[in-house]
């Protein structure tokens, strides 16, 4: 979970929405720090709604699988290269 | 002493908190100290880890070198070929027991240290904490050295993400806090062991023990061609199955952070990112190794350079050993916090002083 969307006007009260994740979030989080460090990354963002979200504990656990949501893609492009080399299932 | 007692405080901690709320290090540093203040963590862990991995691969070439009397650059080819195929092949539990057990040779040092008949009397005055230089400085920046080196940051990282890859629970936290006292204390009687022989031999005979095959002669000198083989194929393993640890650390560090499926309890194609982490980290440190560098060197400015790390480390374990919606019964004791915090005050002041330390004593030399 990289940031939390909150909502609510002047004098209404804050409620969160949705979790941003991805390094598209970092860069705006941390400066130029941030922007580099989104720019070697090269992800997007993925924003849940926080009624997707089953519990919140020392992990936050969503509904369905983080592949449904359309998370963990990053890994999903690499897995193909990786596989290429012998005993990458073991 | 001091230090050996500072790990063994934090890395319980760390793995009680991970066996507890399932979270490593990284996770908590993040979570703790905030995106820009993690992210800045990170950065300087990973420099740390590529300078100490670097010293690592040079002195697994070293070792190699002293065994086998082969060109040193292609053994570093050849050390940084059997780490990855080591760490690509064998499971988490395999590597740890075999250069665990491997490391173990390194108890000749402690046979090494009794045969020499040292004056136990001095040994007894030496780990009583006194000035032994006219040189206060000199002898902070060593202080500060030592500390640093048995507190290096990537063994709690380390540490914690094992306590993960191994499934630990709740009721694991024996196995936890035996694994933190015996580990530690073990590697801090080593350190005593070297300490005593090279007191012993090298101590006023102006020999500087500051290479890996001077420091093998102090178990060759007392215990003849025997000790001298042991001690060389103990560094091997101990030197190794430290590059391993500082490996997988660089890639933890940056799995938790950035949030990509990571563990060796999984395949290499079940955490692609995790995989090429650990392969690109291990690749730059033998292409850093090969320009020449001194490794021994590198390994004083590692030391000093995790040192400034260690704050931004320790204090996000000690918030989250402390909160009890993740640790619930299982939170920090009395003990724990005080000893914790106390070691949280002298890695701050440490961590201050460091930096202008090496540059004051130009690097240790005076």
């Amino acid at each position: 979970m990289d940031d939390l969307a909150i909502e609510g006007g002047p004098g209404e009260p804050a409620e969160v929405v949705a979790i941003l994740v991805g390094p598209d979030v970092w860069r705006e989080r941390a400066g130029w720090i941030g922007r580099v460090a989104a720019w070697v990354a090269r992800g997007g963002r993925v924003r849940i709604p926080w009624s997707e979200v089953a519990e919140v504990g020392s992990h936050v656990k969503l509904k369905k699988t983080a592949a449904e949501y359309g998370l963990g893609g990053g890994d999903d492009r690499l897995r193909p290269y990786i596989e290429k080399i012998p005993g990458s299932h073991r | 002493m001091i230090g050996v007692i500072g790990i063994i405080t934090y890395s319980e901690m760390c793995g009680r908190v991970s066996a507890v709320s399932g979270k490593a290090v990284f996770d908590a540093v993040r979570e703790r100290t905030g995106f820009k203040a993690g992210l800045i963590t990170l950065i300087a862990a990973e420099i740390v880890n590529a300078m100490t991995l670097t010293a690592e691969v040079g002195g697994v070439a070293i070792c190699l070198q002293l065994l086998s009397g082969l060109p040193y650059r292609l053994l570093i080819v050849l050390a940084t070929i059997v780490v990855g195929i080591v760490v690509w092949v064998m499971n988490f539990n395999w590597i740890e027991r075999i250069f665990g057990y491997g490391g173990l040779c390194l108890l000749v040092f402690a046979v090494a240290a009794v045969k020499l008949h040292p004056d136990w009397g001095a040994v007894g005055h030496g780990f009583v904490p006194h000035i032994a230089t006219g040189n206060k400085l000199l002898f902070a920046y060593f202080a500060i050295g030592l500390l640093g080196a048995a507190m290096t940051p990537y063994e709690v990282y380390f540490y914690s993400s094992g306590a993960v890859e191994e499934g630990w629970t709740a009721k694991d936290l024996g196995l936890n806090r035996m694994n933190a006292i015996v580990g530690y204390a073990l590697g801090g009687f080593l350190s005593f062991a070297l300490m005593i022989v090279g007191g012993a031999l090298f101590l006023g005979k102006g020999i500087q023990p500051e290479t890996l095959g001077t420091i093998a002669l102090g178990a060759g000198i007392p215990l003849g061609e025997i000790g001298l083989i042991l001690a060389i194929v103990g560094m091997l393993f101990a030197v190794a199955g430290a590059s391993i640890d500082t490996l997988f650390s660089g890639a933890y560090d940056l799995a938790q952070f950035c949030g990509f499926e990571w563990g060796r309890h999984k395949s290499p194609a079940g955490a692609p990112r995790f995989t090429l982490s650990w392969i690109v980290l291990l690749i730059l440190a033998m292409l850093a190794v090969m320009t020449g560098v001194d490794a021994v060197k590198l390994t004083e400015f590692a030391v000093i350079f995790s040192v400034v790390a260690l704050p931004l480390t320790y204090l996000p374990i000690l918030l989250v050993a402390n909160d009890k919606a993740y640790m619930k019964e299982y939170v920090n004791g009395r003990l724990a916090n005080v000893v914790g915090i106390l070691y949280l005050v002298i890695i701050m002041i440490v961590a201050l002083t460091a930096i202008p330390l090496m540059l004051l004593t130009n690097l240790g030399q005076g």
